[in-house]
Protein backbone atom coordinates (compact mmCIF):
# COMPACT_ATOMS: atom_id res chain seq x y z
CA UNK A 1 0.00 0.00 0.00
CA UNK A 2 2.74 2.10 1.18
CA UNK A 3 4.64 1.62 -1.69
CA UNK A 4 1.77 1.78 -4.40
CA UNK A 5 1.65 5.27 -2.81
CA UNK A 6 5.22 5.84 -2.75
CA UNK A 7 5.32 5.18 -6.65
CA UNK A 8 1.81 7.42 -7.17
CA UNK A 9 4.05 10.06 -5.70
CA UNK A 10 6.92 9.35 -7.72
CA UNK A 11 5.51 9.49 -11.30
CA UNK A 12 3.24 12.60 -10.11
CA UNK A 13 6.79 14.62 -9.25
CA UNK A 14 8.14 13.43 -12.58
CA UNK A 15 5.21 14.65 -14.18
CA UNK A 16 5.07 18.13 -12.21
CA UNK A 17 9.16 18.67 -12.85
CA UNK A 18 8.58 17.77 -16.59
CA UNK A 19 5.99 20.32 -16.95
CA UNK A 20 7.65 23.00 -15.14
CA UNK A 21 11.55 22.35 -16.21
CA UNK A 22 11.49 25.69 -17.68
CA UNK A 23 11.03 27.13 -14.45
CA UNK A 24 13.77 24.79 -12.75
CA UNK A 25 16.24 26.10 -15.76
CA UNK A 26 15.33 29.56 -15.47
CA UNK A 27 16.13 30.21 -11.75
CA UNK A 28 19.41 27.75 -11.92
CA UNK A 29 20.51 29.71 -15.29
CA UNK A 30 19.56 33.47 -13.69
CA UNK A 31 22.50 32.84 -10.69
CA UNK A 32 25.07 30.33 -12.52
CA UNK A 33 27.52 31.47 -15.28
CA UNK A 34 28.63 28.42 -16.08
CA UNK A 35 27.53 25.06 -17.13
CA UNK A 36 28.81 23.17 -14.07
CA UNK A 37 27.56 25.32 -11.09
CA UNK A 38 24.28 25.15 -13.73
CA UNK A 39 23.77 21.18 -13.70
CA UNK A 40 24.88 20.94 -9.55
CA UNK A 41 22.14 23.93 -8.87
CA UNK A 42 19.69 22.36 -10.82
CA UNK A 43 20.15 18.65 -9.23
CA UNK A 44 19.77 20.51 -5.69
CA UNK A 45 16.88 22.31 -6.57
CA UNK A 46 15.25 19.00 -8.14
CA UNK A 47 16.27 17.24 -5.12
CA UNK A 48 14.92 19.59 -2.53
CA UNK A 49 11.49 19.56 -4.72
CA UNK A 50 11.87 15.19 -4.20
CA UNK A 51 12.26 16.13 -0.58
CA UNK A 52 10.07 17.84 0.27
CA UNK A 53 7.24 17.18 -2.18
CA UNK A 54 5.41 15.14 -0.10
CA UNK A 55 4.73 18.19 2.34
CA UNK A 56 3.83 20.65 -0.86
CA UNK A 57 0.45 22.24 0.26
CA UNK A 58 -2.30 22.86 -2.25
CA UNK A 59 -3.27 26.10 -0.99
CA UNK A 60 -0.12 27.92 -3.56
CA UNK A 61 -0.27 26.68 -6.93
CA UNK A 62 2.42 24.50 -7.81
CA UNK A 63 4.10 27.34 -10.28
CA UNK A 64 4.26 29.42 -6.83
CA UNK A 65 5.89 26.34 -5.05
CA UNK A 66 8.67 25.59 -7.33
CA UNK A 67 9.38 29.19 -8.09
CA UNK A 68 9.68 29.34 -4.03
CA UNK A 69 11.58 26.51 -3.54
CA UNK A 70 13.62 27.60 -6.81
CA UNK A 71 14.67 30.48 -5.24
CA UNK A 72 15.14 29.64 -1.81
CA UNK A 73 17.39 27.03 -2.57
CA UNK A 74 19.53 28.82 -5.44
CA UNK A 75 20.11 31.63 -2.73
CA UNK A 76 21.02 29.38 0.11
CA UNK A 77 23.54 27.39 -2.58
CA UNK A 78 24.95 30.29 -3.51
CA UNK A 79 25.48 32.21 -0.20
CA UNK A 80 26.48 29.37 1.82
CA UNK A 81 30.30 27.57 1.50
CA UNK A 82 29.76 24.66 -1.43
CA UNK A 83 31.70 22.84 1.05
CA UNK A 84 28.66 22.32 3.14
CA UNK A 85 26.96 20.41 0.13
CA UNK A 86 29.13 17.55 -0.25
CA UNK A 87 28.14 15.71 -3.60
CA UNK A 88 29.09 12.81 -5.33
CA UNK A 89 29.83 13.65 -9.08
CA UNK A 90 27.07 12.19 -11.26
CA UNK A 91 27.64 9.91 -14.31
CA UNK A 92 27.80 12.79 -16.66
CA UNK A 93 26.30 10.47 -19.96
CA UNK A 94 23.16 10.00 -17.96
CA UNK A 95 22.31 12.73 -15.98
CA UNK A 96 23.32 15.80 -18.99
CA UNK A 97 20.42 18.65 -18.30
CA UNK A 98 21.22 20.62 -21.46
CA UNK A 99 18.40 22.91 -21.88
CA UNK A 100 19.66 26.06 -21.55
CA UNK A 101 22.89 25.04 -23.47
CA UNK A 102 22.60 25.18 -27.37
CA UNK A 103 24.25 28.27 -28.51
CA UNK A 104 21.79 30.77 -28.79
CA UNK A 105 20.27 30.35 -25.47
CA UNK A 106 23.80 30.32 -23.93
CA UNK A 107 24.44 33.94 -26.23
CA UNK A 108 21.04 35.17 -24.55
CA UNK A 109 22.08 34.35 -20.95
CA UNK A 110 25.54 35.81 -21.34
CA UNK A 111 23.34 39.02 -22.62
CA UNK A 112 21.54 38.98 -19.34
CA UNK A 113 24.14 37.81 -17.18
CA UNK A 114 25.95 41.31 -17.97
CA UNK A 115 23.01 43.24 -17.53
CA UNK A 116 21.90 41.72 -14.00
CA UNK A 117 25.69 41.33 -12.69
CA UNK A 118 25.14 44.23 -10.08
CA UNK A 119 22.22 42.76 -8.72
CA UNK A 120 22.22 41.01 -5.36
CA UNK A 121 21.04 37.35 -4.94
CA UNK A 122 17.71 38.16 -3.61
CA UNK A 123 16.98 41.03 -6.15
CA UNK A 124 17.74 38.50 -8.95
CA UNK A 125 14.72 36.38 -7.93
CA UNK A 126 12.09 39.47 -7.41
CA UNK A 127 13.32 40.58 -11.54
CA UNK A 128 12.76 36.58 -12.55
CA UNK A 129 9.68 36.62 -11.13
CA UNK A 130 9.03 39.94 -12.28
CA UNK A 131 10.10 38.75 -16.04
CA UNK A 132 7.67 36.12 -15.50
CA UNK A 133 5.06 38.07 -15.60
CA UNK A 134 4.30 37.34 -11.64
CA UNK A 135 1.89 40.01 -9.83
CA UNK A 136 3.36 42.07 -6.81
CA UNK A 137 1.36 39.95 -4.63
CA UNK A 138 2.81 36.47 -5.67
CA UNK A 139 6.05 37.77 -6.00
CA UNK A 140 5.53 38.94 -1.87
CA UNK A 141 3.87 35.34 -1.39
CA UNK A 142 7.29 33.36 -3.12
CA UNK A 143 9.77 35.84 -0.95
CA UNK A 144 8.17 36.79 2.10
CA UNK A 145 8.59 40.29 1.59
CA UNK A 146 5.58 42.99 1.70
CA UNK A 147 4.00 44.23 -1.49
CA UNK A 148 5.54 47.27 -1.01
CA UNK A 149 8.84 46.05 -0.65
CA UNK A 150 9.02 44.49 -3.54
CA UNK A 151 7.69 47.72 -5.67
CA UNK A 152 10.74 49.24 -3.71
CA UNK A 153 12.81 46.56 -4.63
CA UNK A 154 11.88 46.66 -8.04
CA UNK A 155 12.22 50.36 -8.74
CA UNK A 156 15.83 50.04 -7.35
CA UNK A 157 16.09 46.93 -9.55
CA UNK A 158 14.92 49.30 -12.40
CA UNK A 159 17.48 51.85 -11.92
CA UNK A 160 20.44 49.63 -11.06
CA UNK A 161 19.61 47.81 -14.98
CA UNK A 162 19.20 51.19 -16.33
CA UNK A 163 22.84 52.39 -14.80
CA UNK A 164 24.22 49.85 -16.36
CA UNK A 165 22.78 49.87 -19.87
CA UNK A 166 24.14 53.44 -19.41
CA UNK A 167 27.23 52.31 -18.29
CA UNK A 168 27.57 50.04 -20.70
CA UNK B 1 15.31 50.82 -22.12
CA UNK B 2 17.38 48.28 -19.77
CA UNK B 3 14.29 46.61 -18.40
CA UNK B 4 12.46 46.40 -21.46
CA UNK B 5 15.71 44.67 -23.65
CA UNK B 6 16.04 42.88 -21.04
CA UNK B 7 12.28 41.60 -20.67
CA UNK B 8 11.91 40.56 -24.56
CA UNK B 9 15.74 38.71 -24.40
CA UNK B 10 14.05 36.87 -21.13
CA UNK B 11 10.60 35.91 -23.44
CA UNK B 12 12.82 34.98 -26.26
CA UNK B 13 14.20 32.49 -23.50
CA UNK B 14 11.02 31.36 -22.55
CA UNK B 15 10.45 29.88 -27.15
CA UNK B 16 13.59 28.50 -27.00
CA UNK B 17 14.09 26.53 -23.32
CA UNK B 18 13.01 23.22 -24.51
CA UNK B 19 10.83 22.20 -21.54
CA UNK B 20 10.47 18.51 -23.05
CA UNK B 21 14.62 17.91 -23.06
CA UNK B 22 14.25 16.98 -19.39
CA UNK B 23 13.52 13.34 -19.00
CA UNK B 24 11.89 10.69 -16.43
CA UNK B 25 15.50 9.15 -16.51
CA UNK B 26 17.28 11.81 -15.92
CA UNK B 27 14.71 12.87 -12.91
CA UNK B 28 15.61 9.15 -11.59
CA UNK B 29 19.07 9.53 -12.13
CA UNK B 30 19.42 12.93 -9.94
CA UNK B 31 17.12 11.44 -6.78
CA UNK B 32 18.91 8.14 -7.03
CA UNK B 33 22.62 9.57 -7.49
CA UNK B 34 22.43 12.67 -5.46
CA UNK B 35 23.81 12.30 -2.32
CA UNK B 36 24.15 15.02 0.25
CA UNK B 37 26.17 14.95 3.60
CA UNK B 38 23.53 17.15 5.56
CA UNK B 39 25.87 16.84 8.59
CA UNK B 40 28.09 19.59 8.40
CA UNK B 41 31.68 19.21 10.47
CA UNK B 42 30.02 20.98 13.79
CA UNK B 43 26.97 18.49 13.33
CA UNK B 44 29.18 15.02 13.15
CA UNK B 45 30.72 16.59 16.38
CA UNK B 46 28.04 17.22 18.16
CA UNK B 47 26.47 13.38 16.79
CA UNK B 48 30.03 11.97 18.72
CA UNK B 49 29.13 13.70 21.53
CA UNK B 50 25.83 12.67 22.02
CA UNK B 51 27.28 8.95 21.27
CA UNK B 52 29.86 9.48 24.19
CA UNK B 53 26.72 10.84 26.31
CA UNK B 54 25.15 7.54 25.84
CA UNK B 55 28.07 4.98 26.61
CA UNK B 56 29.06 7.03 29.57
CA UNK B 57 25.29 6.76 30.78
CA UNK B 58 25.51 2.97 29.63
CA UNK B 59 28.68 2.63 32.01
CA UNK B 60 28.01 4.38 34.62
CA UNK B 61 24.22 2.63 34.62
CA UNK B 62 25.98 -0.66 34.28
CA UNK B 63 28.91 -0.16 37.16
CA UNK B 64 26.37 1.68 39.31
CA UNK B 65 26.51 -1.46 42.11
CA UNK B 66 30.39 -1.09 41.94
CA UNK B 67 30.74 2.05 43.24
CA UNK B 68 29.59 1.05 46.68
CA UNK B 69 30.69 5.12 48.14
CA UNK B 70 27.73 7.09 48.65
CA UNK B 71 28.90 10.31 47.43
CA UNK B 72 30.09 8.30 44.13
CA UNK B 73 26.78 7.22 43.67
CA UNK B 74 25.50 10.88 44.25
CA UNK B 75 27.64 11.95 41.66
CA UNK B 76 26.86 9.50 39.33
CA UNK B 77 23.37 10.31 39.19
CA UNK B 78 24.14 13.98 38.47
CA UNK B 79 26.58 12.96 35.86
CA UNK B 80 23.23 10.86 34.35
CA UNK B 81 20.97 13.23 34.86
CA UNK B 82 23.23 16.14 32.98
CA UNK B 83 24.25 14.13 30.45
CA UNK B 84 20.52 13.27 29.83
CA UNK B 85 19.96 17.18 29.97
CA UNK B 86 22.62 17.51 27.25
CA UNK B 87 21.92 15.19 25.13
CA UNK B 88 18.18 16.77 24.55
CA UNK B 89 19.35 19.83 23.99
CA UNK B 90 21.59 19.10 21.89
CA UNK B 91 19.50 16.82 20.16
CA UNK B 92 16.37 18.96 19.55
CA UNK B 93 19.02 21.66 18.42
CA UNK B 94 20.06 19.47 15.63
CA UNK B 95 16.83 18.11 15.28
CA UNK B 96 15.18 21.68 14.76
CA UNK B 97 18.41 22.83 12.17
CA UNK B 98 17.50 19.67 9.84
CA UNK B 99 14.36 20.12 9.93
CA UNK B 100 14.30 24.00 8.29
CA UNK B 101 12.83 23.03 5.27
CA UNK B 102 12.38 26.13 2.02
CA UNK B 103 9.26 24.36 0.64
CA UNK B 104 7.26 25.05 4.08
CA UNK B 105 8.49 28.74 4.31
CA UNK B 106 9.28 31.72 1.85
CA UNK B 107 12.79 32.97 1.82
CA UNK B 108 12.68 35.19 4.23
CA UNK B 109 10.91 33.29 7.05
CA UNK B 110 13.51 30.53 6.21
CA UNK B 111 16.30 33.08 6.93
CA UNK B 112 14.62 34.17 9.85
CA UNK B 113 14.00 30.62 11.36
CA UNK B 114 17.63 29.97 10.55
CA UNK B 115 19.02 32.90 12.11
CA UNK B 116 16.22 32.04 15.04
CA UNK B 117 17.49 28.49 15.93
CA UNK B 118 21.45 30.08 15.45
CA UNK B 119 21.10 32.37 18.12
CA UNK B 120 19.13 29.92 20.29
CA UNK B 121 22.43 27.76 20.44
CA UNK B 122 24.46 30.67 21.08
CA UNK B 123 22.05 31.64 24.28
CA UNK B 124 22.82 28.14 25.62
CA UNK B 125 26.89 28.45 25.44
CA UNK B 126 27.27 29.51 29.39
CA UNK B 127 24.56 26.90 30.15
CA UNK B 128 26.78 24.36 27.92
CA UNK B 129 29.84 25.54 29.52
CA UNK B 130 29.78 24.96 32.90
CA UNK B 131 27.51 21.76 32.80
CA UNK B 132 30.30 20.26 30.28
CA UNK B 133 32.58 21.19 32.61
CA UNK B 134 30.53 19.54 35.53
CA UNK B 135 29.97 16.54 34.23
CA UNK B 136 33.76 16.31 32.79
CA UNK B 137 34.97 16.46 36.60
CA UNK B 138 32.28 13.84 37.73
CA UNK B 139 33.12 11.51 34.78
CA UNK B 140 36.92 11.73 35.84
CA UNK B 141 36.08 10.81 39.24
CA UNK B 142 33.58 7.92 38.03
CA UNK B 143 35.65 6.36 35.17
CA UNK B 144 38.98 6.57 37.44
CA UNK B 145 37.33 4.49 40.20
CA UNK B 146 35.80 2.04 37.43
CA UNK B 147 38.49 1.20 35.68
CA UNK B 148 41.11 1.53 38.36
CA UNK B 149 39.25 1.10 41.67
CA UNK B 150 41.37 4.18 42.90
CA UNK B 151 39.44 7.30 44.02
CA UNK B 152 40.57 10.53 42.48
CA UNK B 153 39.45 13.04 44.98
CA UNK B 154 42.30 11.43 47.47
CA UNK B 155 44.94 12.75 45.28
CA UNK B 156 46.47 16.30 46.31
CA UNK B 157 46.33 17.50 42.49
CA UNK B 158 42.65 16.35 41.57
CA UNK B 159 41.21 19.86 41.90
CA UNK B 160 44.16 21.65 40.26
CA UNK B 161 44.73 19.20 37.27
CA UNK B 162 41.47 17.73 36.34
CA UNK B 163 39.48 20.85 37.17
CA UNK B 164 41.56 23.05 35.86
CA UNK B 165 41.96 21.06 32.46
CA UNK B 166 38.00 19.87 32.72
CA UNK B 167 37.04 23.97 32.86
CA UNK B 168 40.22 24.41 29.29
CA UNK B 169 38.58 21.09 27.96
CA UNK B 170 34.94 22.66 28.00
CA UNK B 171 35.56 26.06 27.03
CA UNK B 172 37.30 24.99 23.89
CA UNK B 173 34.80 22.60 22.93
CA UNK B 174 31.80 24.82 23.46
CA UNK B 175 33.44 27.89 22.24
CA UNK B 176 34.38 26.09 18.85
CA UNK B 177 30.45 24.78 18.80
CA UNK B 178 29.78 28.98 19.32
CA UNK B 179 31.97 30.06 16.52
CA UNK B 180 30.71 27.46 14.32
CA UNK B 181 27.57 28.32 14.83
CA UNK B 182 28.36 32.13 14.53
CA UNK B 183 29.48 31.86 11.58
CA UNK B 184 26.03 30.72 10.18
CA UNK B 185 24.45 33.32 12.27
CA UNK B 186 26.76 36.09 10.46
CA UNK B 187 25.94 34.62 6.87
CA UNK B 188 21.95 35.11 8.29
CA UNK B 189 22.57 38.40 8.87
CA UNK B 190 23.73 39.17 5.71
CA UNK B 191 20.84 37.99 4.26
CA UNK B 192 18.71 39.48 6.67
CA UNK B 193 20.12 42.89 6.11
CA UNK B 194 19.76 42.40 2.06
CA UNK B 195 16.43 41.61 2.49
CA UNK B 196 15.62 45.07 4.64
CA UNK B 197 17.85 46.84 2.26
Amino acid sequence: MRDRKLVKNKSHFIDTIKNNSGIIHKAASIYTSNPQDREDLTQEIIYQLWKSFDSFKSYSSISTWIYRVAMNVSIFYLKQSKKRFQTIPLNHEIVKVESVDNNEDYHMWKKIHRQINTLNLLEKGILMLYLEHKSYAEIAEITGISETNVGTKLMRIKAKIRKRVIKG
Amino acid sequence: MGIEDLKSDWNSLGNTTNQKKITNDQIRSILKSKYRVFLIKVFVFEILILFAYLYFTALIIFTFHQLKIHYLEVLSIMAIAIMLVLFITRLKNLIDSYRIRFSNHSYVTAVKKLAKQKIYAQKYYLFNVISSFLLLVILSILTVKIYNEYDLIQNRYFWVIITSCSLLLALFINKWIRNSYAKVVREAEDLLQEIQY
